[in-house]
C-alpha cells in the first residue's frame, strides 16, 4: 500500500520528453558566460547520440531576465514568447527545447497562465499579428535541455569514456546538485523528480557512476534574485545565499557541484573566488574550492571531449583537480592556447583562491 | 583582501544545533506546557500589554526556541502579568507563569 | 486611477498568486530575502489581503516590495498554493504604473537595471550582452573573465561560439529584421512605453534630488542609485 502510494507521487514528477527533432534555443547568459557547454550540447546530441536538433538564427531572448527585474511587462514577454514558438512552426519543428531555465520557467509559466486565462493567449495572439503579422502555436513538447540529457542517460553511459570514479581509490565521486529555482519551484510537475527531491541531475551522476549528496540546503536559491545581483548595492544578497549553500556543502567534502541553469552555474563559480578574496575562505579541494560544471560540461567529459574546447579553462574555480581524479586525458598547455595553437597569455593568479594556471 | 564594494549580508537563520537552548530546557523542566504552544497567536491577540506596546507572547515563546534569551528576557518586561492571555489559550499553556518563569532566568544570570 | 486593490486584482498574476492566505508563515522561513532582510513575505499577503489602500499605497512607495528576488521558493512551500513572488511582480508593476517606485531606494534602482538589461534588449535581442559585462561593473566575475575579454576572439571561436557572426550558433549578430520584429513587439504591447516610463520619473526624482541626470552609467543619479546601500534600515535589527 504504502509504495504504491509512494510510486504514485513519484510518477507526477515523471514527464514526458520528446526523443528526437528538436528546436534548440539558446539561452542569453548561457551563450554569454558558458557558450561552450551550447555547443557541447549540440556535439553530444547530434554527433553521438544522433538526434535531430534544428537551431534558428531567428530567435531572441525570451525577455525573461528583463520581465523578472520588471522592465519588460507581461503582455511584451507573452508576445515575444509567442513569436519564438512561430519561428518553431515555420522550421517545421514541434518539440521546443530552450537551454536555460530562466527561460523554461517563463514557458512552464506562459503554459500555465493561458490555461487558466484563455484571455491572455487570445491578447498575446492579437499582439503578434498585429506587430509581426505571425500566428502561432504551443509547442506539442517542452524540456529543457538537461531533461534531454536525463532521458539519454544510459545511451551516454553505455557510450562513456569515464566514470565518475575516483582513480585513485575506486569510489564513487561526491557530487552535489544545484537545479535552479524556476526549473521546478513553480510547477514541481513540470520537472523530473519536482523541487523537493529533484532528480534530473541526480539521475546523471548515477547513471554515469557518481554518488549524490543531499546537503541541506540543496534547495536553496543561489541568490541571483535578478535585480539583486545586477544592482551593485543589493549584491550582498546575492553572494550571501552562495555562501549559505557552500557553508551546507562543505562537511560533506564534494568533489564537484553540478548546475541546471546557466546562471547558477556562474555564481557557483565566481562566489567562490569571491568569498575567497574578500574572507580568505575557499570551501574544499585544499584551497582550489570546488568545482563547478554545467551538465553539458558533465556529460561531455563521461564522453571524452576535450574540457578546452568545452570551454573549462572559462572557469574561475580550476577543473584539474577534478579531471585528475576522473583520470580524464587532457593537454595541459593547450589550456590557454587558441584554437590554431598560438598563445594567449594567462590569466592573473587571484590573491587568495588557488588556481591552476 | 579585496574590496568589491559590496560584501555578503549576515544570515538571520538560528542553527537549531548550535543555539543556546538552556532557557527552552529550563521551561520545560519547570512548567511543562510551554511545550504545547502551537504558536496560534491567540494570546498576542488578547493581550493588555500588547494595546500599548508590540509585545507579542507567541512571539516570545518562538524566540527562546530559536535560542535567541537575550531578545526574549528584554520583551517578556513589558507583560503586566494580568492572565488573559492563558484564559485565551487553546493548548492552556500557562502563559502567565511562563513570563514569570522568563523573568525569574534573568534574575538567576 | 482607480482603488489600488482592484488595479491590483486585475493583474493574472496578483489573482493567482493570493487565495485565501493562513498566515502561517512558511513562505518567510523558505524566502532567501526574508534571511538578509527585514522583509516577511507573510506580513506582505497579509496587508494586502487586507484590502487597505492606504497600507498598499506605502508598499508602493517603499523598499519592502523591491527586496524578493522572485525565486519563487514560496510557491513550492505554501500549504495554500499562494505565491507572494507573483503578488511581489503585481506590486512591482503598479509600483512603477503609478510612479511611486522613485519613491524608495531600492525602488530607484530600476533605473539601473532598465538601462543593463532594457536597453541591452532592445539594442542587441541578448538580455545580456558580453561586450557590456564589464569587471569594473562585475569585478567577481574574476581574472579568468579579464583574460577572456582579452582574447575574446580567439578564446569564443576555440569554444566553438560564433560571435558576432551571421547565422545561427553561440553569440550570433542577431539580424536586422529580427530585432525590427522585436522593436514592433514592444511597440505595440506597451514595453517601450514600460522603459520610457521608467526614465522619465527617474529624470524627474532626479531633479528633485539635485542630482545629474543623462544616458549611460555616469550621471550622479545612476551612480547614487546604483550603489546607495542604507543597510541598516533594511536589516533586521
Ligand atoms: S499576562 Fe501579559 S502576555 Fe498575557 S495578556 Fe496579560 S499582559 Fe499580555
Ligand atoms: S495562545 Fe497558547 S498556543 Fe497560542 S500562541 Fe499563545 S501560548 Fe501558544
Ligand atoms: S505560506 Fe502561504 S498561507 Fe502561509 S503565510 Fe505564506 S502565503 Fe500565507
Ligand atoms: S519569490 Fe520572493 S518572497 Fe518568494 S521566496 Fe523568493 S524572495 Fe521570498
Amino acid at each position: 500500500m504504502k509504495s504504491e502510494g509512494k510510486r504514485k507521487i513519484w510518477s507526477d514528477y515523471q514527464k514526458e520528453i520528446a526523443d528526437d527533432k528538436f528546436y534548440y534555443v539558446r539561452s542569453c547568459i548561457r551563450q554569454n558566460i558558458w557558450p561552450g557547454s551550447e555547443n557541447t550540447y549540440l556535439r553530444i546530441l547530434r554527433d553521438i547520440l544522433g538526434k535531430d536538433v534544428y537551431e534558428s538564427e531567428h530567435h531572441t531572448t525570451c525577455t525573461g531576465i528583463g520581465y523578472h527585474t520588471e522592465v519588460v511587462p507581461l503582455d511584451t514577454l507573452q508576445t515575444v514568447v509567442a513569436r519564438n514558438f512561430s519561428l518553431m512552426r515555420e522550421a517545421g519543428y514541434e518539440n521546443y527545447n530552450p537551454s536555460c531555465v530562466t527561460s523554461f520557467g517563463i514557458y512552464t509559466e506562459i503554459f500555465d497562465t493561458w490555461h487558466h486565462f484563455p484571455e491572455e493567449k487570445e491578447k498575446t495572439r492579437k499582439f503578434l499579428k498585429e506587430a509581426t503579422g505571425r500566428e502561432f502555436e504551443i509547442p506539442k513538447n517542452l524540456a529543457h535541455t538537461s531533461d534531454v540529457i536525463y532521458k539519454f542517460r544510459n545511451e551516454i553511459a553505455a557510450k562513456a569514456k569515464y566514470k565518475f570514479i575516483n582513480k585513485h581509490t575506486g569510489k564513487p565521486l561526491k557530487v552535489v546538485d544545484h537545479i535552479g529555482c524556476h526549473y521546478a519551484k513553480m510547477f514541481p510537475a513540470k520537472g523530473i523528480g519536482g523541487a523537493e527531491y529533484p532528480y534530473v541531475l541526480a539521475g546523471l551522476v548515477e547513471a554515469w557512476g557518481g554518488e549524490v549528496i543531499d546537503y541541506p540546503e540543496r534547495r536553496h536559491c543561489c541568490g541571483f534574485g535578478f535585480r539583486q545581483y545586477f544592482v551593485k548595492a543589493n549584491r550582498g544578497y546575492s553572494i550571501a545565499a552562495s555562501k549559505k549553500k557552500f557553508e551546507s556543502m562543505e562537511p560533506y567534502k564534494p568533489d564537484f557541484i553540478i548546475t541546471n541553469c546557466p546562471g547558477c552555474n556562474y555564481f557557483l563559480d565566481r562566489w567562490q573566488y569571491a568569498l575567497a578574496e574578500m574572507e580568505g575562505k575557499t570551501y574544499g579541494g585544499d584551497g582550489y574550492g570546488i568545482p563547478v560544471l554545467t551538465y553539458e560540461e558533465a556529460a561531455g567529459l563521461v564522453c571524452g571531449l576535450d574540457p578546452w574546447e568545452m570551454g573549462m579553462q572559462m572557469h574561475q574555480v580550476s577543473v584539474e583537480p577534478l579531471l585528475d581524479k576522473i583520470g580524464v586525458e587532457y593537454d595541459p598547455s593547450k589550456k590557454y592556447k587558441g584554437k590554431n595553437g598560438e598563445d594567449l597569455g594567462k590569466p592573473e593568479l587571484p590573491n587568495n583562491l588557488k588556481f591552476v594556471e | 583582501m579585496v574590496n568589491f564594494g559590496y560584501s555578503p549580508l549576515s544570515v538571520h537563520i538560528q542553527d537549531i544545533d548550535k543555539v543556546d537552548l538552556g532557557l527552552s530546557n529550563q521551561l520545560a523542566k519547570d512548567d511543562p506546557s510551554f511545550l504545547l504552544c502551537i504558536a496560534c497567536g491567540s494570546c498576542t491577540a488578547t493581550c493588555t500589554a500588547g494595546k500599548f506596546t508590540n509585545f507579542s507572547f507567541r512571539q516570545m515563546c518562538h524566540s527562546i526556541r530559536r535560542g535567541e534569551n537575550k531578545l526574549a528576557i528584554s520583551e517578556s518586561e513589558k507583560c503586566m502579568l494580568c492572565g488573559k492571555c492563558t484564559l485565551a489559550c487553546p493548548r492552556n499553556v500557562n502563559t502567565r507563569n511562563i513570563i514569570r518563569l522568563v523573568r525569574k532566568a534573568n534574575q538567576n544570570i | 486611477m482607480g482603488k489600488l486593490f482592484d488595479r491590483l486584482n486585475s493583474d493574472v498574476r496578483f489573482i493567482e498568486g493570493i487565495k485565501a492566505c493562513i498566515n502561517c508563515g512558511t513562505c518567510t522561513a523558505i524566502c532567501p530575502a526574508a534571511e538578509v532582510y527585514d522583509y516577511h513575505p507573510r506580513n506582505l499577503v497579509d496587508i494586502v489581503q487586507s484590502k487597505n489602500d492606504e497600507a498598499i499605497e506605502e508598499l508602493l512607495k517603499g523598499d519592502t516590495i523591491w527586496y524578493c528576488g522572485e525565486c519563487m521558493s514560496c510557491k513550492t512551500r505554501c500549504p495554500r498554493q499562494n505565491a507572494p513572488g507573483l503578488v511581489i511582480q503585481a506590486l512591482r508593476k503598479l509600483s512603477i504604473e503609478t510612479g511611486l517606485f522613485v519613491e524608495s531606494e531600492k525602488g530607484r534602482q530600476q533605473l539601473t537595471v532598465k538601462r543593463m538589461i532594457g536597453d541591452t534588449i532592445i539594442d542587441t535581442g541578448y538580455c545580456v550582452h558580453f561586450d557590456h559585462m564589464s569587471l569594473e561593473v562585475f569585478p567577481e566575475q574574476g581574472p579568468v573573465w579579464q583574460w577572456v575579454k582579452d582574447n575574446h576572439n580567439e578564446v569564443l571561436e576555440k569554444v566553438g561560439a560564433n560571435y558576432k557572426g551571421t547565422g545561427p550558433g553561440a553569440l550570433r549578430s542577431i539580424p536586422k529584421e529580427d530585432l525590427d520584429e522585436l522593436h514592433k513587439i514592444f511597440e505595440v504591447t506597451g514595453g517601450n512605453k514600460w522603459l520610457e516610463k521608467i526614465e522619465h520619473d527617474s529624470a524627474q526624482k532626479a531633479s528633485e534630488m539635485g542630482l545629474s541626470y543623462e544616458g549611460g552609467n555616469n550621471s550622479q543619479y545612476f551612480k547614487e542609485v546604483f550603489t546607495r546601500n542604507n543597510q541598516e534600515k533594511h536589516t533586521k535589527s
